[in-house]
């Protein structure tokens, strides 16, 4: 094959190689909230995303901003929301949350950009089942058990 | 009913492993017997999904909450209609969902390649198999839906039924969400049909011209589907979830999105094996990457591997889908390497100005747009195995990488046809092109004096305006020289010409739609938005439009209520142009909220109103809302492209008269009339 060929075609694919690895520290450190302490001062230097599940009556709507806490396995973060856009329409007590943003200095976290997933469905427990008791779904011989609380 | 479903699973997965077994018979023996055998177990195979699915179906209707499916999806007061469609909304539903569709996909392609090479498809057949088996194994012991509640007591556990089910998503309770899933299913599961023939073919060491047209046939379905589906989901993001867009470059989306570039580049590439004989091993990795990143892909959507607002919350089940893509890798390498002395390409590819060129450089970019995306989307399962760390990718990665990648397609796609096989000559060039890149660098330059700061969206019209004159030029010359010739008037020429050559016109008429779909793309560059907190009678002002707050109300509804506001856009005289009726509902059962956008769209602008609820201070005597008001420039396009290229496709997809003719009795020389 010619020059005329090889050329234009290593161009391209050095040309986007080099576009997207660049564009690679485009990014925010992912972190579910239990995860946090442990990095320390980097903490407040970085764009981050973190996860947790929103603590059940701790969305604050009044006064603005929007207010909440998400929790991790017994770690807790306030969050601020001062992003423009409307809340997800998944966002209430105990669905997943992941926040983009940073951390101000005062230990909230200023969220730019927030998104809710859905409880997963073994999360809630049916109304009648009673606290304590252990519940699972089996067929046959297979359990599969979870926790009554969550 | 849950053990029938459960027992029909079983024998289903038993049949299907007797099938494939059979079927591998057939094709390595060649004995018709077999493959008799085989399709029966198959049938019978189908046919017990269908039981299963029948069970399923029938608890969701007659609400047994016992099962934890049921409970989890539905309650008493969901509608007959979502407690049908509550059998894919779940995982374990949605895969028993995915194995019937695959079994009836199965069956019309046993009846359509009846009278296709035997060999051929009987190795089809046990590649199919070995897919049938895998989502049947999951389907029984992955993900089962016929699981029960129980309560540990201390005698044992015994059944425990809730009084009510948690009832379905209301973000699911919509017309483009019962058709999404379905749609994208179909679209994922057709290409293992035509990567099935490929490698059936390879096997049995077929001529091209006796399966090359039929896989092109096979992948256009499946390629089609798929990618209304993903049109589809768009268009019920953009109406449902009331931020304004349509993409958000999650890891589904980009899953349902990867696939679907590598088969257009099949497509493309296939002409060039079909016309010249090269590209042959491109074209077996390109559909084969089709079809295991539609594998990938749904292994992603349910594995919780890459977080997601998609994701299901399942964690094996992921491991299952890698350890398949490997097996079937592995499977097609053996086979390539088995029959390597097919790859040989019949010709070479010289000329710089040749067809060839252009298509190798389409594969090319259609692999980089794929390759960058995955990186996008597996980039944090990689720097956490790298670095113990997880990063994940902001939208800038794909904003900034994508749109270089798909302007060279654009280009790409105007100078490609105009390009003749082996060599095009420097003058033909200069004919087709000169007009075209003068008018793409007019419009480059009108664009930075209108709009200095839009880099990328006055390189985009150039692009598109370069396409358009290339394509309205090739339709022009042809339709022209017709009406002269043949003397018919402008449009029965064209109906004339697009019907004598549907392949091709039917792929011009393809790309005008991909155009039309870049038109509506790169308005999003011109979004706006504002937001305020208003009561009844204040206005707000978003590029440049008055939208005045007229009321604000409360309903109840049998299953919601819901915060409702009357908007109206002003015209500068003060009169009203449009009354918007956004709702913001929080339904009973789930206690979730759901806003009901109002869209009004024009052929230049979407207005896009959304009441995300009460804002500051709000009580019922004074209602404040908050108001969020996009304007969008352009969106009717994508939808508008996403039309026309369903028709460019059944366009394609109809058989050619010349075609039929052919395989009678005229030679092949005499069919072609040269454009």
């Amino acid at each position: 094959m010619s020059y005329k060929i090889i050329v234009p075609l290593i161009f391209i694919v050095v040309g986007i190689s080099w576009l997207a690895f660049s564009n690679l520290s485009n990014a925010n450190y992912f972190y579910p909230v239990n995860e946090l302490p442990e990095m320390g001062d980097k903490l407040y230097e970085h764009g981050l995303r973190v996860k947790g599940r929103i603590v059940a009556g701790s969305i604050r709507k009044d006064p603005k901003p929007i207010r909440f806490t998400i929790k991790e396995e017994e770690a807790e973060l306030e969050v601020r929301y001062v992003g423009e856009e409307p809340l997800p329409d998944l966002f209430k007590d105990r669905a997943e949350a992941v926040v983009d943003g940073k951390m101000a200095a005062d230990g909230v976290f200023e969220a730019e950009h927030l998104q809710a997933k859905c409880s997963s469905k073994y999360e809630s427990l049916p109304p009648e089942a009673s606290e304590g008791q252990a519940y699972s779904a089996e067929y046959g011989d297979e359990k599969i058990a979870q926790s009554p609380n969550n | 009913m849950a053990d029938f479903g459960n027992f029909a699973l079983m024998l289903a997965c038993a049949l299907a492993v007797f099938g494939t077994i059979a079927s591998f018979l057939a094709a390595s023996q060649a004995r018709e017997r077999f493959r008799k055998t085989a399709i029966r177990a198959y049938a019978g195979a189908g046919l017990m999904v269908v039981l299963a699915l029948f069970s399923l179906g029938y608890l969701l209707q007659t609400d047994a909450f016992e099962m934890v499916y049921v409970y989890g999806h539905s309650n008493h007061t969901l509608e007959r209609i979502f407690k049908l469609t509550a059998i894919w909304a779940g995982s374990e539903g949605s895969l028993l969902w995915w194995t019937l569709i695959l079994m009836v996909y199965t069956t019309f392609f046993l009846a359509l390649t009846r009278k296709a090479p035997r060999l051929m498809t009987s190795w089809a057949l046990f590649f199919i198999g070995l897919n049938i088996i895998f989502f049947l194994i999951i389907n029984n012991f992955v993900a089962n839906p016929f699981h029960q509640w129980s309560q540990a007591t201390a005698e044992g556990a015994i059944a425990f039924v809730p009084q009510d089910g948690k009832g379905l998503n209301p973000q699911l309770q919509h017309w483009a969400m019962i058709i999404h899933p379905p749609l994208l299913y179909t679209g994922y599961i057709g290409f293992l049909f035509p990567f099935g023939l490929t490698l059936g073919a390879l096997i049995s060491r077929l001529e091209g011209r006796q399966w090359l047209p039929m896989v092109r046939r096979w992948t256009l379905i499946p390629w089609l589907i798929l990618g209304i589906g993903i049109i589809l989901g768009g268009a019920w993001a953009y109406m449902e979830l009331g931020w304004g867009g349509y993409w958000a470059w999650d890891p589904v989306e980009n899953a349902s999105f990867m696939p679907w570039l590598l088969a257009t580049a099949f497509l493309h590439s296939i002409m060039a094996q079909e016309t010249r004989g090269i590209f042959k091993m491109w074209n077996v990795f390109l559909l084969a990457g089709a079809y295991l990143m539609c594998m990938l892909g749904t292994g992603i959507t349910r594995s919780g591997f890459i977080s997601s607002v998609h994701a299901f919350a399942e964690s094996t089940i992921g491991w299952y889908f890698l350890w398949f893509i490997v097996a079937v890798s592995l499977l097609t390498l053996l086979v390539i390497l088995s029959r390597r002395d097919m790859f040989t390409p019949d010709n070479a590819v010289v000329s710089p100005s040749s067809r060839e060129v252009s298509l190798l450089f389409n594969n090319l970019l259609f692999l980089a747009a794929c390759a960058t995306i995955l990186l996008g989307t597996v980039y944090p399962v990689i720097y956490e195995a790298l670095y113990g760390v997880k990063r994940e990718l902001r939208h800038g990665y794909y904003n900034l990488v994508e749109p270089p990648t798909f302007l060279l397609i654009v280009l790409l796609m105007a100078a490609g046809p105009i390009l003749n096989w082996k060599r095009t000559s420097a003058a033909r060039i200069r004919e087709r092109l000169l007009w075209p890149t003068i008018l793409m660098v007019g419009v480059c330059i009108l664009g930075f004096v209108l709009n200095p700061t839009g880099f990328y969206s006055n390189i985009s019209f150039g692009a598109m305006a370069f396409l358009t004159y290339t394509i309205v030029q090739e339709f022009a010359v042809v339709v022209t020289r017709r009406v002269r010739r043949a003397g018919e008037n402008v449009f029965v020429a064209l109906y004339s010409v697009v019907a004598m050559n549907k392949r091709r016109y039917g792929g011009y008429i393809a790309h005008i739609s991909v155009l039309v779909i870049a038109i509506g793309l790169t308005g999003s560059a011109f979004n706006q938005q504002e937001k305020e907190e208003l009561g009844i009678g204040e206005n707000m002002e978003v590029a440049g439009y008055n939208f005045q707050i007229a009321s604000i109300s409360f309903e109840k509804q049998q299953n919601f209520t819901a915060m409702v506001a009357d908007v109206n856009l002003m015209s500068p005289k003060g009169e009203v142009v449009r009354l918007f009726h956004p709702e913001q509902r929080r339904y009973n059962a789930s206690d979730t909220q759901a806003s009901e956008v109002d869209i009004w769209s024009t052929a230049k602008r979407d207005f896009y109103v959304v009441l995300a609820g009460p804002g500051e201070g709000s009580t019922n005597e004074h209602p404040i809302g908050i108001f969020h008001v996009y304007v969008n420039p352009l969106v009717v396009y994508v939808w508008a492209g996403g039309i026309l290229m369903i028709l460019a496709t059944m366009i394609c997809l109809l058989p050619d008269r010349a075609h039929a003719r052919a395989r009678s009795k005229v030679p092949a020389a005499t069919q072609e009339v040269t454009a």
